[in-house]
């Protein structure tokens, strides 16, 4: 899989990682127990500050996308049962459809989603 | 008072063959140097036929500049090892042919160091993959257990003559000093081994998806032309410290049979890494592995 960070985009470069990341392990481009490259070796690819790269792993840990394993480093973690919550569906489509209407993009929406978590 | 007219400089007829052979290559290193411009670009084209690579596009002068630095590389090492190598065969009154071994081994050594140096990142964009590197992703297995082999021989040199100094076998004069080259060929080894290491963790200098096959397909390059190095290195100094040593020796020594044995083991690894890394030069595997989730 490539990622791509623009510093010309609005999105911050830590959460352009993160929705491309969530993205991938959601849609299944990763596959769970990936490993995933170490933060040094992707900021400098990427040429970020290794913090941004770190932060972006961290949140997504918590999130319960990524898992920290030991020796294996950072791998893409067995993903949660998805949420059975009707009410939060209806929320999210709510929620989507405000976003779009305010012209923001996914990362933005999901950094929406973040600020107010 | 000293009659400048009547001085003569007597060189032993060892170094001045040495000097001439320096003085014949002076001419063609310079050539290859003011040359290397124009070899770099037809290094991209070579690369971009071989390994079917895209048109590198806005990464191109990125590019340029890495193979300039390949070839800068290569120039320098030959120099630099045509120096020492003239230096040793000189101080050692060894056979002449030796000198020649800068040639390969330096342009090797060259390239893959020339391309170490970082050229800084570009200011738009940037890709990454996805993946660990290791060097798994880069040589064959084939190709990286021949270049392991191979830079064993000098050890064995050492185990060689260190049994045969052990053992109260009469040994030439000099072992204790052949053994030293071949510590010093050790050394080298574990030199390419961090620069290898080093190759590995440098990171991807190329903004777009095309770029990214690009470097990758260079890191590759690079990679081999220091295992290369290391395999020739630790090979010819091998093969060439215990020829030395027979030559010396007054009367059949220990180590007559047993070098002969390690020459001809040498060798063969050597050949073997030669025409393993022939069989991939169209860089199939790095397509295949490093470069698997790259469209190229």
């Amino acid at each position: 899989m490539i990622l791509r960070v623009d510093p010309g985009s609005v999105a911050p470069a830590y959460e352009q990682l993160i929705t491309q990341l969530m993205t991938a392990v959601r849609s299944g481009t990763l596959a769970p127990g990936t490993r995933l490259p170490t933060v040094r070796q992707l900021a400098g690819d990427l040429g970020l500050a290794t913090n941004t790269v770190a932060r972006a792993y961290k949140q997504l840990e918590g999130d319960g996308f990524l898992a920290t394993n030991g020796r294996n480093g950072t791998v893409v973690a067995t993903p949660r049962a998805a949420p059975d919550d009707d009410e939060v569906r209806a929320a999210a489509i709510l929620f989507v459809g405000a976003a779009r209407r305010a012209g923001l993009d996914l990362p933005g929406a999901l950094g929406a989603i973040r600020g107010t978590w | 008072m000293l009659d400048v007219a009547r001085v003569e400089m007597q060189f032993g007829e060892q170094t001045g063959r040495v000097v001439l052979f320096l003085l014949v290559l002076g001419p063609v290193l310079a050539g290859g140097w003011y040359l290397r411009q124009r070899a770099a670009t037809a290094d991209i084209q070579r690369l971009q036929r071989l390994a079917g690579l895209p048109d590198p596009g806005s990464d191109r002068a990125a590019l340029e500049s890495r193979l300039l630095q390949r070839q800068s590389g290569r120039i320098l090492g030959i120099a630099a090892l045509l120096v020492v190598l003239g230096s040793v065969v000189s101080w050692l009154g060894t056979a002449m042919p030796w000198i020649a071994l800068a040639v390969p081994i330096g342009a090797a050594f060259g390239a893959g160091f020339g391309q170490i140096h970082r050229m800084g990142s570009p200011s738009g964009p940037r890709v990454a993959q996805l993946r660990q590197r290791s060097l798994g992703d880069y040589v064959p297995a084939a190709e990286r257990w021949l270049a392991r082999a191979a830079g064993s021989t000098p050890g064995l040199g050492i185990l060689a003559i260190g049994a045969a100094v052990i053992s109260d076998a009469p040994v030439a004069p000099g072992a204790l000093a052949g053994a030293g080259v071949l510590g010093l060929a050790i050394a080298a080894s574990l030199l390419i081994r961090a620069a290898v290491a080093r190759v590995l963790a440098a990171p991807v200098e190329f903004g777009s998806p095309g770029g990214l096959a690009w470097a990758e397909v260079l890191r590759a390059q690079m990679v081999r032309d220091l295992l290369g190095s290391g395999a020739l290195l630790a090979t010819g100094s091998t093969v060439g410290v215990l020829w030395w040593l027979n030559q010396r020796a007054v009367a059949p020594t220990a180590l007559g049979g047993v070098s002969l044995g390690i020459a001809i083991l040498a060798a063969s690894l050597l050949v073997a890494l030669f025409l393993a890394n022939l069989a991939d030069s169209r860089f199939a595997w790095v397509r295949s592995h490093a470069l698997a989730d790259v469209p190229t």
